[in-house]
C-alpha cells in the first residue's frame, strides 16, 4: 500500500478528487475527464488509455480506449503503422505489468538500439512524448491487458508519480471497465468499441 | 466533495481506507477498516452489516466492537426490523446522524429500541450506506459513542469513504460465500513461474504443457485468489504466505 502520508494536502486533495471522478464516471466522456484529472496529478502533458489482446506472450493488438492528450496524429500512426509489435512499453508491460518509466523500460529492453525500435520511439519524440510512465492491468479471462501511459516532453517521471499513478491506477481500471470496455468475456474485445471513437 | 476543508491528516486517513478497501479480502480486514474509520469519526464502536437488497434483514454483521451481548439480543430478538437506523439507511442510503433516523421515527417501537441500545452505551452515532433500489447487496456502517459530538464532518467523511467500503464488505462476504478452494499443485507452479516474470507462453514450454492449459491454469488462480492481474495475484498469494 502506498504510504499516504508521503503526500502534502494539496496532492492528497488532488488524488481523492480524481478516486471520486473515476468513481462517479458514468459515460465515456466522464472517463475521459477523470484520465485528464489523472494526468494533470501526475504532472503529465499527455495521457492515453489503451487496450492490449495478448497471445503467446506478445502483443497482437492494440486499442486506444480514450485519447487525453496524445496527439491525435501519432495516435494515427502509431495504429495504422502497427508500431505495438515494435513499441518497447507495452512489450514489456505485456510480460510485467506494473508501474515503470519509459526511461526504465528502454534500460530493460534488448533490442533498443534497433532500426525499428528507434523509429518507433524517435517519432514519439517528434510528437513530444519523451518521457513517459505507463502501467498495465492484465486480464487473464480476456487475454488482453488495460494500458494506461502518461507523458510530456520534460517532466521526469519517477518515484513520485509512480505512487500517484499506483494509488490511481485500479480505480481508473475499474472506471475503464465499467464504462469504455464494457461487460463480455469473449476473446477479441478490442472489437467491443469503435476504434474511430478513440481518435478524440 | 470540497476535500480542501479537511486536515491533512484527515485526508490521509481517507486515502488510507480507501486503499485498505481495494485491497481488503478478510473480514479481519473488514474490521481493521471500521476500526480506522471509527477513529477518525472519533466513535467508541463500530459495526458493519450486509442486507438484503429488498429488504431490511441484514445477512452477514461484521462487528468491530459493539458489545457481544447487545450483537446476541439484536440477532435473537430480530431487532433490525425495529432499528431506526438501519430504517433511515434503507429508505434513503445516505449518510445521517443517529439524531436524524431518531427525529424521523421517534416513535414505539424505535424508541424502544434506541433505549434498549443506550444502555449498552449506544446512545448517539453516525451511520451510512449504500440501499439502491434493483441491488442485490446493501451495507450499513454504524458508528456509535455515549456522547454526543457527531456532526456535519463526521458525515462527510463517511459519504466519501461508503462506496469503497460498500464494495470491500460485498467483495469480501462474497469471497466467503463461494467455495473456496486452495491452490491446486500445477496452479501453485504456474504462479512460481508468473512471479519470475515468464509469460504464459514461456510457463507452457517450461512445463511442457499447451499454452492453453496455461491461461486456463492463470484464469483460476486469479479467480481463487480473486486478484484483477498477475502481479495482484502474486502479492496475494506471498501475502497469505503461499510457497511459490
Amino acid at each position: 500500500m502506498v504510504r499516504s502520508s508521503d503526500f502534502s494536502k494539496q496532492e492528497l486533495v488532488s488524488i481523492l478528487e480524481t478516486i471520486e471522478s473515476a468513481g462517479a464516471c458514468c459515460t465515456r466522456a466522464d472517463f475521459k475527464a477523470a484520465l485528464h484529472k489523472a494526468r494533470e496529478v501526475i504532472g503529465a502533458d499527455f495521457a492515453v488509455s489503451g487496450v492490449c489482446a495478448l497471445a503467446g506472450g506478445k502483443v497482437t493488438g492494440v486499442d486506444i480506449a480514450v485519447n487525453a492528450g496524445y496527439p491525435a496524429e501519432f495516435v494515427k500512426l502509431y495504429l495504422s503503422e502497427h508500431y505495438y509489435r515494435v513499441d518497447p512499453v507495452v512489450r514489456h508491460l505485456a510480460k510485467y505489468s506494473f508501474t515503470q518509466s519509459w526511461a526504465e523500460i528502454f534500460e530493460k529492453t534488448a533490442d533498443a538500439g534497433s532500426a525499428p525500435v528507434r523509429h518507433v520511439v524517435g517519432t514519439a519524440l517528434d510528437f513530444g512524448l519523451k518521457h513517459g510512465l505507463s502501467t498495465g492491468v492484465y486480464d487473464p479471462g480476456r487475454e488482453q491487458m488495460n494500458v494506461f501511459s502518461f507523458a510530456g516532453p520534460g517532466t521526469i517521471f519517477g518515484g513520485y508519480q509512480k505512487k500517484v499513478l499506483d494509488v490511481l491506477l485500479l480505480h481508473l481500471n475499474k472506471a475503464m471497465d465499467r464504462v469504455v470496455i464494457g461487460p463480455g468475456d469473449s476473446k477479441g474485445s478490442l472489437k467491443r468499441y469503435n476504434r474511430l471513437q478513440a481518435l478524440d | 466533495m470540497d476535500y480542501s476543508r479537511f486536515t491533512k491528516k484527515e485526508l490521509s486517513s481517507i486515502l488510507d481506507v480507501i486503499q485498505m478497501s481495494v485491497s481488503c479480502r478478510t473480514e479481519d480486514d473488514i474490521i481493521g477498516i471500521t476500526s480506522k474509520v471509527r477513529e477518525m469519526v472519533c466513535a467508541d464502536n463500530a459495526v458493519c452489516a450486509l442486507g438484503e437488497g429488498d429488504s431490511l434483514k441484514l445477512i452477514k454483521i461484521v462487528n468491530q466492537n459493539y458489545p457481544d451481548e447487545w450483537k446476541a439480543i439484536y440477532a435473537a430478538e430480530e431487532y433490525f426490523k425495529i432499528d431506526p437506523i438501519i430504517r433511515f439507511n434503507f429508505e434513503n442510503s445516505r449518510e445521517h446522524l443517529w439524531t436524524e433516523a431518531m427525529d424521523l421515527y421517534g416513535e414505539e417501537p424505535y424508541t424502544g429500541f434506541m433505549n434498549k441500545a443506550s444502555e449498552f452505551g449506544l446512545k448517539y452515532g453516525v451511520a451510512s450506506g449504500i440501499c439502491r433500489p434493483g441491488q442485490k447487496n446493501t451495507s450499513i456502517f454504524s458508528f456509535s459513542a455515549r456522547t454526543n459530538h457527531f456532526d456535519e464532518h463526521h458525515k462527510s467523511i463517511l459519504g466519501i469513504i461508503t462506496p469503497h467500503i460498500h464494495q470491500a464488505l460485498i467483495r469480501v462476504c462474497d469471497l466467503r460465500y463461494t467455495d473456496q478452494k486452495p491452490l491446486s499443485p500445477r496452479e501453485k507452479e504456474v504462479l512460481k513461474w508468473m512471479k519470475e516474470g515468464k509469460t504464459n507462453w514461456e510457463v507452457s514450454v517450461i512445463l511442457g504443457i499447451s499454452e492453453r492449459t496455461v491461461k486456463f491454469h492463470v484464469q483460476n488462480i486469479s479467480c481463487k485468489l480473486n486478484a484483477v492481474n498477475k502481479t495482484h495475484a502474486i502479492a496475494i498469494a506471498m501475502d497469505n504466505g503461499m510457497e511459490i
